[in-house]
């Protein structure tokens, strides 16, 4: 540590002679400061530092630091701007924001100002390493390790790859760039036939294939039996092995009955989406049935639960069949029954008196349950407001409509009489209902200040969160976060009405509102409003400090 | 694939099927069946050791052929063997990976009686060797996501360049590298750090491309860009060449932008650039295609280090408004200017097609294609369709030197251009050219008798007869046959060839590698052709080893 405190001496010094270099006063500003390693508290070199505006896009400066972590920008336009720093290996840092949690800061810039002594401790990103062996224990190559970090989808717990590597011919990989959290590390092996210690064959024999199963560490294919690491920031973990497991192939095969207008030379696109691989990117196999028999055979699967897509296109319509097979070892014998989809017709209709975009509409449908599609269905909305969405296939899904009008919001979509803006619209083979979307012009607003208590250090700033209270606190299109500015004012736009929310935040993950748990935690902690159609709401919002909210495991 | 290469690999793809000396197919009556047994082990060709964890497959008897996994002690068994010919091949990785060269190691044969059993085979694998190191920049700092290959210099259609043969995955956090499986050999390493980096610059809009960036300087090991001056390491046989350092400078990185014009007042909408270095030799290294917008027309390639290059510009993908451009360009110490291209759909000629013999197959659905004399992976080889008549019209030829091809019966005996008597496999197109371009084809071709000599009892020799000319190589006058002692080739247009007849593995290589062939040349016996006719050559067979010994100052 002394050696940082000598280091940061320099720094410092380095910096002074900086300052009176720029001591006479002038039109322009100056900004100076130094970047640390934040675990050893060493001057990082070449660091690349970043001065920008407000504007969109921004006007950027960059600079690097030199030997002894200085940096400095002369000759700069007053104005308002936000500083970064940066580096490979480490997490990057936003002046004013002792964490990435926490609201960037902002650098009022007058005529003549020098700001000095800015300091950047930007920490060492982690890197989780291990080896992968085969069932011999011998080292296998190209298997993929992931990091997967829990979150939510559609209130669903769920996890996502956030890094990954594969192993090289000695079965080492690294996954370097870790940010501190907790992980689930998977091992995803290459689909193929798992090649074991067999030295005896017998003509006319075959072998039974196996393939490898993926593998979860500490050594498990069930998540309930994962063990999360959790890495500490800067941590280089080694020895996360995986011994993977082989298991015998349960051959999956079947027959896809088509339209009786299917082309001679055409095929169907088939592919198994393994259903127990906890990360939202599926591991998938394709195959195809190809005319004029239409049979398929997945060779390579072993048992477990998996979701058949099978897609199709005859005189430029879409087909799709789907079935979930839960395949046991002995293989199974399936019949995949393709339907059209159905052409999705409704209008869109604009209320109240303002500007009204230009037009055209689009509306487009985006998968509400992840099953593939080849395109987004989509129409464009004529004059008269109708529409017809060709090809939609039964599921859950997402309705985005688009331009909404400027400061509006969309009022009702509505599925015959069924309410599709709060819930999931689901479509069926026999959905007839049209689908009545209204756009209002008049959208509210919802401003106010960040209420600071007298003992809070630094300024007023916060992320704002407007969350929906009520029946409709499900709906996650409803939640908004905003910035607060230095002297604490923020403001929502195009507000849809209803009950809300508002929470003021010293620190908060733009993710953290999908999580249940989290929402339920905060319950208490603000009183529910109403906002109007078209009204102006201002609303005064104690800020939460960093630490203040204890969040139960919403998982 | 890249446009037009298809055309000329089909019939190099039928060949490589041929790297087993494959035995007649078995009868599809009732499978054969005995209970012969072949046991042995697999070996390490360097060290003799044992070879755990290595696939033999026993090729010969079954369309699916039965495969092992090695033990510890490098043991295979294969029981309840029909009588018959057998041949072994092992793999591992890190083994073995000649596998389509002409240095493979032939297959074991064994031969099977009835219930034998053979005990003690070895199947020896040549252990590939490695190269291992780490980039630093100037400062001594390790550098990451570098990319580092091992290459050699090889041939793509008929064109000497650079090849890849392994390596490409990017330097750890610490700046190593590691390149495996490395079959014996002499290799160049170009190392090629990624993308732009930030540049120190004062206040400009976010995504201007004026803005500075930097990147390193690729280079080969040994220095700089030249590969003349580039070091070469030998890799022997499970060699671990480690300490293969680089140390990577940082230089200027910027972007080059401009638009794309096309012939279609629509625009171009499928069109692309693509940013090659200027020396042929570098193509397979560095490539920096980049997208259209196709409102603005507009492109920009990011990370162009100073040098200087070609700029091509494409659209059509092959359909009937394919069109081309390209431009070369220096790229120096400041900020290029915007190039514009205009695409450009090439000249059309017409021209007729006659036959210098009265009994000759109709035109019609015959194919005209034009090949570059020095290919262009991206530049469209224009063909067309002969009507019944014999005409037809070519459209999209670029200037350039081009070659004619016909797939009719008989060969290109004459061809003319504008009145003027061209070659058929060199011949140039000017900017403004006019047809017409006659096309007269001989009918007449040759049947050629080989008798090999110095074959063992049994034995199989491939027989390769190519042009003397070996600027001519590639425009299907190439012939390839495989049997005993007596092997026949058939339809040879009239002219100056030599044969060939080796039994070493992959021999279709060589008719790709003018520099091969050149370095063979006393060890192949000269054909004069006639029109038509039968002849008779005899030629001495040259053996695996001795081929090998002869291409031993080769890249192969």
């Amino acid at each position: 540590m002394g050696n940082a405190r000598l280091h940061l001496a320099i720094a410092w010094l380095a910096i002074g002679s900086f300052a009176r270099a720029l001591a006479a006063p002038g039109p322009y500003a100056a900004v100076s400061g130094v970047v640390l390693n934040d675990a050893t508290g060493t001057p990082l070199r070449r660091a690349v530092v970043t001065l920008s505006t407000l504007d969109t896009p921004p006007l950027e400066a960059v600079t690097f630091t030199e030997s002894n972590g200085v940096f400095g920008f002369t000759a700069i336009p007053p104005g308002k701007y936000r500083l970064r720093a940066s580096m490979d290996g480490f997490q990057r840092a936003s002046f004013g924001a002792s964490t990435p949690a926490r609201p960037p800061g902002t650098l009022n810039l007058a005529a003549g100002d020098g700001r000095y002594g800015i300091t950047f401790r930007l920490r060492p990103l982690g890197s989780v390493s291990g080896v992968v062996l085969d069932p011999d224990g011998d080292p296998l190559s190209n298997v993929q390790v992931r990091l997967l970090r829990a979150g939510f989808e559609r209130h669903k717990p769920t996890y996502e790859s956030v890094g990954w590597a594969s192993t090289d011919q000695s079965g080492r990989y690294c996954v370097t760039d870790v940010l501190p959290g907790q992980y689930v590390i998977m091992a995803l092996p290459p689909q193929e036939p798992a090649a074991l210690i067999q030295p005896e064959a017998v003509m006319d024999q075959p072998v039974p294939v196996k393939m490898y199963a993926l593998d979860l560490y500490p050594g498990t294919s069930r998540l309930s039996a994962a063990a999360p690491l959790l890495m500490a920031p800067g941590k280089q973990v080694e020895g996360i092995d995986f011994h993977l497991t082989a298991r015998a192939v349960a051959p999956l095969r079947g027959k896809v009955v088509v339209p009786d207008n299917a082309q001679p030379n055409s095929s169907v696109q088939i592919e198994a989406f393994a259903q127990d691989v906890p990360d939202r990117q599926y591991q998938n196999m394709g195959t195809q049935a190809i005319a004029p028999e239409f049979n398929f055979e997945f060779p390579f699967l072993i048992a477990g639960p998996y979701l058949i897509v099978a897609t199709f296109s005859v005189q430029g319509r879409e087909y799709r069949a789907t079935d979930r097979v839960d395949l046991p070892p002995s293989g199974q014998e399936i019949s995949l029954h393709l339907d059209r989809g159905i052409d999705l017709s409704g209008r869109v209709d604009i209320e109240g008196e303002g500007d009204r975009p230009a037009g055209p509409f689009r509306v487009t449908l985006i998968s509400g349950d992840s099953l593939p599609v080849r395109s987004q269905p989509a129409a464009e909305v004529k004059p008269d407001g109708t529409f017809t969405i060709p090809d939609v296939f039964p599921g859950i899904w997402d309705i985005n409509v688009q331009p909404v009008p400027h400061e509006g919001y969309i009022k009702a979509m509505l599925l015959g009489d069924q309410d599709v803006l709060n819930d999931d619209m689901t479509i069926t083979a026999n959905t007839r209902e049209p689908l009545h979307i209204v756009l209002s012009t008049r959208g509210a607003r919802v401003a106010g200040t960040v209420m600071v208590p007298q003992d809070a250090p630094k300024s007023a700033r916060a992320r704002v969160l407007l969350a929906p209270a009520g029946k409709y606190e499900h709906v996650l299109s409803y939640y908004a976060i905003a910035l607060a500015d230095d002297t604490g004012h923020f403001e929502f736009k195009s507000v849809t009405p209803g009950q809300y929310k508002l929470y003021a935040f010293e620190e908060l993950d733009p993710a953290s509102y999908g999580d249940p748990g989290f929402m339920k935690a905060l319950q208490k902690l603000a009183e529910a409003f109403d906002v109007p159609e078209g009204g102006r709401v201002t609303r005064q919002v104690p800020l939460i400090q960093a630490g203040q909210v204890a969040v139960e495991n919403g998982r | 694939m890249t446009r037009a290469s298809l055309a000329l690999w089909l019939p190099f793809a039928a060949m490589a099927q041929l790297q087993k000396l494959v035995p007649p197919p078995p009868a599809p009556a009732a499978l054969p069946t005995g209970h012969g047994v072949i046991e042995g082990t697999v070996v390490d060709a360097a060290t003799h050791d044992p070879l755990r964890k290595c696939k033999v497959t026993l090729g010969g008897s079954r369309q699916t052929e039965p495969t092992v996994v090695t033990d510890a002690s490098g043991r295979f068994l294969f029981r309840e063997l029909p009588a018959g010919t057998y041949w072994l091949n092992g793999a591992k990785s890190g083994y073995n990976q000649a596998q389509s060269s002409l240095s493979a190691d032939p297959n074991v044969q064994i031969t099977l009686g009835t219930d034998e059993t053979k005990k003690g085979v070895e199947v020896a694998l040549v252990p590939g060797g490695s190269i291992s190191g780490r980039i630093l920049n100037e400062d001594g700092v390790a550098v990451r996501n570098c990319s580092v290959t091992a290459v050699q210099p090889g041939y793509e259609q008929g064109n000497r360049t650079l090849v890849i043969k392994a390596g490409g995955m990017g330097t750890s956090d610490k700046g190593e590298y590691r390149i495996s499986d490395l079959p014996p050999g002499r290799y160049y390493l170009f190392a090629r750090c990624g993308g732009e980096l930030p540049a120190p610059h004062p206040l400009l809009p976010r995504g201007d491309p004026r803005t500075p960036h930097e990147g390193y300087a690729p280079q080969f090991y040994g220095g700089g860009l030249d590969p003349s001056t580039a070091t070469k390491l030998a890799v022997g046989a499970g060699a671990n060449l480690e300490g293969i350092d680089f140390e990577v400078r940082r230089t200027h990185a910027f972007t080059l932008r401009g638009t794309v014009a096309g012939t279609d007042p629509e625009g171009p909408s499928d069109a692309m650039v693509m940013l090659q270095p200027a020396n042929p030799l570098m193509r397979n290294l560095m490539q920096l295609p980049s997208s259209i917008d196709p409102r603005s027309r507009a492109f920009q390639i990011h990370g162009v280090m100073p040098g200087p290059y070609r700029l091509i510009a494409l659209s059509g993908g092959g359909g009937a408004h394919e069109a081309y451009a390209q431009r070369t360009i220096e790229i120096g110490a400041a900020p290029p200017e915007p190039v514009d291209l205009v695409l450009s759909t090439g000249v059309e000629l017409k021209g007729s097609v006659q036959f210098d013999t009265d009994e000759h197959p109709s035109p019609q659905n015959a194919q005209i294609f034009l090949m570059p004399v020095r290919p262009d992976h991206f530049q469209p080889q224009p063909h067309a369709e002969v009507n019944k008549d014999g005409t037809f019209t070519l459209t999209g030829a670029m200037p350039g030197h081009w070659r004619l091809t016909l797939n009719t019966s008989g060969y290109v005996k004459s061809l003319s251009l504008g009145g003027q008597q061209v070659s058929p496999y060199d011949f140039q197109i000017a900017a403004g050219a006019t047809g017409p371009l006659q096309v007269t084809v001989g009918g007449k071709t040759a049947d050629i008798s080989i008798a090999v000599t110095g074959l063992s009892a049994g034995g199989q020799a491939s027989v390769l007869v190519f042009p003397e000319d070996l600027d001519r190589l590639g425009s299907g006058l190439e012939r390839m046959g495989i049997g005993g002692s007596q092997v026949g080739v058939a339809g040879l247009p009239p002219g100056r060839y030599r044969v060939l007849a080796t039994d070493a593995p992959n021999p279709w290589i060589l008719q790709q590698r003018p520099d091969l062939l050149k370095a063979l040349e006393r060890s192949t016996q000269p054909l004069d052709v006639p029109e038509g006719g039968r002849v008779s050559v005899t030629v001495e067979l040259v053996s695996r080893e001795e081929l090998l010994r002869l291409l031993a100052d080769e890249e192969l």
